[in-house]
């Protein structure tokens, strides 16, 4: 591709607006990296430019001619292809049928040309990593990095003009990446220009000839490292931000738990290949905050304590007697309440009222009894509904017509009627307007200041400065920071999120 | 020489490990069993008149389970293939009153299945309705329709037209053997085709197959349409062997074929399985009435025995999902 432009480009999903004012222009072939926080548009623009959604503003101009790209096959004709985050594999089809899905070569115009799709298949895979998949395996039965890389080969077949690569390094082991820089440095000796999407600096850094980053949605900045240094410092500038929005933020006050008792501890936790030595401890009353990059291992932290997951590596204590929760009741017969990340999903009885959905809990309990008594549980759901300010404040309201707020008051509130001793929340404030976010949250601390430990993973820093004594940083699985009260702000969130070293 | 000997001892063992991990093998297991225990009950079993009159006897049900097996792939369902038999089987009794109008036939088992795949399809493919309520509507609409026909079984059917599947091709082919291998011909050209592999993709992962450039609607517009093919054959067969018209034939259709897939080991949700699992499936469910009658068992115990078959069946269907679901 000799060139390409995107100009003005704004994507809104509902009220969030996932793009504002997204520019992306290079002259190529070259390798593009596009930087950015968590919900700063990265995703969203990828799958702009290949098709998959529409826009609702922008232009794009492909080798100076103005382009429409409505659909994947748009796309294709252009020749870009995107190597997905969320990876576009079947997973009851075999690999090589995987790779030629969708523009399978067919003899005749009917027949599907299966020789010439295991050929394709085996060619680019043994590019990319050897003989290590093999082309007749389930697309099932493979571990993430080799899906990620059959994803890759799947667009690499696809002979593209421009391939985009959205986070391609976070599924992927060490000599896999090395492979793959290989890859697109081989490529673009062939003319092929490449969007490189990844969190990690160093890899920008090291491949890339010029990089975009994104902040809400807006393109903030370039850097062309023909004529300006490679150096990671440049670019965290450009994804935090300049200002210092912590001083706005209206912070709960900091905690003192210098005499609280511990209530959970966990060490050496390890759940599969996606929690890795976790160890942390967490006191009574205290309000511990969970950051880091989206899918770094958080919510199967928290899942794991609340018994969704379960894992037999390292070891749990609660109030100092070892606890495992094989499933969720064992978490919630000792007092571990979670407040799921989707609510429609996880947490609600969709077509029942309010009272049904506050009182099924109850039924995991060993002392409720088989004869329910009404009355009683009616009382104790006016009260909840009372004290989260539930509107309409009927318990006999399908929750299906509440608004999202509402409905996630039902779910945090159920938990209201007995004294949780850990409350997990799995980012409680996604999709609520700002008096159920205020409500939730002066609830929370309300509970805290009960004794309650709160254990809070969010995706938005705010949330987390607002109301954290501390926050434990997650990376690739791990615990990689601690930040303290003190030292919260929003740029060192981001800058820890990133695993850069904090000027000081 | 060795060397031979091994990579052919190779190819045995792959080919044995691809039969078992096969999703259809339990209900492979379960068929011997039954046509072991049919020789016992029946010892006339395999001769070749029983044979052909089982043929005769289970070829519908087999089509209709190919159809759906094609259907339930693309991630869709369809219950109104039993009552889509039961309008054909009416409206040609009704309208067949001499034998001259014999086009009729054809021309009604194309406008019926045709349009019933085609409007089931636009429903579900296009519309992106739920394939549950839309083919549960157009099953109430065709059963509505036959029995305002015909409320009682009859009206005429051509001796030429029944005595044709009772004949024997090329002296010792029964002829619902034929029309079986026609379809199976059939689906093994669409298997090599793009269609035969996207229904599966569509079924697996709906936003995979849409990434990748597949119109997934399309597809699943195409699968009814095309299963409504294997709909008319199993009609055609069903009115031959039948010789009159009822509308009361879909009920057992509109299930059985449904139960012949799952119990073929072809999963409800889509993208698994294969049309031979379909077969086996169907074959299991025929097997099951004929043990039961040869066992003399009392006519009040029949639909509990049967009922109690087909639950092992299912059980023996369901073990290996079963099983991954603990591995992971």
């Amino acid at each position: 591709m000799e060139s390409f432009e995107a100009h003005h480009f704004r994507k809104s999903f509902g009220a969030v607006n996932a793009l504002r004012e997204a520019n992306f222009s290079f002259k190529g072939p070259k390798v593009c990296g596009l930087v950015g926080a968590n919900g700063s548009g990265k995703t969203t623009f990828a799958r702009l430019c290949a098709g998959l959604i529409r826009k609702d503003a922008g232009e794009f101009v492909i080798d100076g001619q103005p382009a429409t790209i409505n659909s994947p096959e748009d796309a294709q004709n252009y020749g870009i292809v995107l190597a997905h985050q969320n990876l576009s594999l079947i997973p009851d089809l075999t690999v090589w049928e995987n790779i030629s899905l969708g523009h399978e070569r067919r003899i005749k115009k009917i027949f599907l040309n299966n020789r010439y799709a295991k050929d394709v298949a085996n060619e680019m895979l043994n590019d990319l990593v050897g003989r290590e998949i093999s082309i007749d395996a389930k697309v099932s039965s493979l571990s993430p990095a080799q899906k990620q890389m059959v994803e890759i080969a799947k667009a690499l077949s696809r002979s593209p003009n421009m391939l985009i690569l959205d986070e391609p390094t976070a599924a992927l082991e060490y000599h896999h990446v090395e492979q793959l820089f290989k890859k697109v440095q081989e490529l673009k000796g062939t003319g092929v220009s490449i969007i490189f999407i990844s969190h990690r600096l160093w890899e920008i850094t090291r491949i890339c000839d010029i990089v975009f980053a994104f902040r809400n949605g807006e393109t903030v900045g370039e850097i062309d490292f023909e004529t300006q240094p490679r150096d990671e410092k440049l670019i965290v500038p450009m994804v935090a931000g300049e200002e210092d929005y912590t001083a706005d933020f209206d912070r709960k006050e900091k905690r003192e738990l210098s005499d609280s008792q511990i209530v959970l501890e966990l060490q050496h936790v390890k759940y599969r290949s996606i929690l890795n030595d976790i160890n942390f401890s967490l006191k009574k009353g205290e309000v511990l905050g969970i950051g880091g990059l989206h899918g770094q291992g958080q919510e199967e932290l928290i899942m794991l304590i609340a018994g969704e997951l379960s894992s037999s590596k390292g070891q749990i204590r609660l109030e100092d007697k070892p606890f495992r929760a094989k499933h969720p009741k064992d978490a919630i017969r000792n007092g571990i309440y979670l407040v799921p990340g989707d609510r429609l999903e996880e947490g609600l009885l969709i077509d029942h009222d309010i009272f049904a959905n506050v009182i099924f809990p109850r039924f995991c309990l060993k002392d409720e009894g088989t004869i329910l008594n009404f009355k009683k549980l009616e009382d104790i759901t006016d009260n909840i509904i009372e004290k989260t300010e539930l509107r309409p404040a009927d318990r006999k309201m399908i929750v299906n017509n509440l608004s999202g707020g509402n409905q996630q008051k039902v779910v945090f509130g159920r938990w209201l009627q007995f004294l949780p001793k850990i409350l997990l929340l799995n980012d409680p404030a996604k999709g609520i307007d700002i008096q159920a976010k205020d409500t939730l949250y002066r609830l929370v601390h309300e509970l805290a200041d009960q004794g309650t430990a709160v254990i809070l993973y969010a995706s938005s820093n705010e949330e987390l400065i607002g109301n954290c004594n501390r926050v434990l940083i997650m990376f690739e699985g791990e615990i990689a920071d601690e930040i303290l009260y003190d030292d919260l702000t929003d740029e060192k969130l981001i800058k820890s999120s990133l695993r850069v070293e904090v000027a000081e | 020489m060795s060397q031979m000997s091994e990579n052919k001892g190779g190819v045995l063992k792959k080919l044995a490990t691809r039969l078992i991990r096969d999703p259809a093998f339990p209900g492979l297991l379960v068929l011997i069993v039954l046509l072991a225990l049919n020789f016992y009950f029946q010892n006339r079993f395999f001769s070749y008149r029983i044979l052909r009159s089982n043929f005769m006897a289970y070829t519908p049900l087999i089509l209709a389970a190919m159809a759906q097996a094609i259907i339930i792939i693309s991630g869709s369902v369809d219950f109104s293939i039993g009552y889509a038999l039961s309008l054909f089987t009416c409206l040609t009794a009704y309208l067949m009153t001499d034998t001259n109008v014999f086009a009729i036939i054809l021309l009604g088992s194309v406008v019926i299945f045709l349009g019933s795949g085609v409007m089931n399809g636009f429903f579900v493919g296009k519309l992106k309705m739920s394939p549950l309520i839309t083919t549960f509507a157009t099953m109430t609409l065709f059963w509505g329709i036959a029995q305002t026909i015909m409320p009682m079984a009859g009206g005429y059917v051509p001796r030429f037209f029944y005595k044709t599947y009772r004949i024997q091709v090329l002296g010792f082919l029964p002829f619902p053997a034929v029309i079986l291998f026609i379809a199976i011909v059939i689906w093994s050209i669409f298997r090599r085709t793009s269609f035969g592999r996207h229904i599966y993709a569509v079924g697996s992962n709906e936003d995979g197959a849409y990434s990748s450039g597949i119109n997934v609607s399309r597809i699943r517009f195409m699968a009814h349409v095309i299963a409504s093919i294997f709909i008319a054959m199993a009609g055609v067969c069903l009115l031959m062997s039948m010789a009159s018209g009822d509308f009361r034939v879909g009920q057992e259709y509109a299930l059985n074929s449904v139960a012949a897939v799952v119990i073929g080991g072809i999963a409800l949700k889509g993208g698994k399985g294969s049309i031979a699992g379909a077969i086996v499936g169907a074959l299991i469910l025929g097997l099951i009435n004929n043990i039961i009658f040869y066992a003399k068992v009392s006519a009040f115990y029949q639909g509990f025995a049967k009922g109690m078959v087909i639950v092992v069946a299912l059980f023996f269907g369901g073990i290996p999902q079963w099983l991954k679901s603990l591995k992971a």
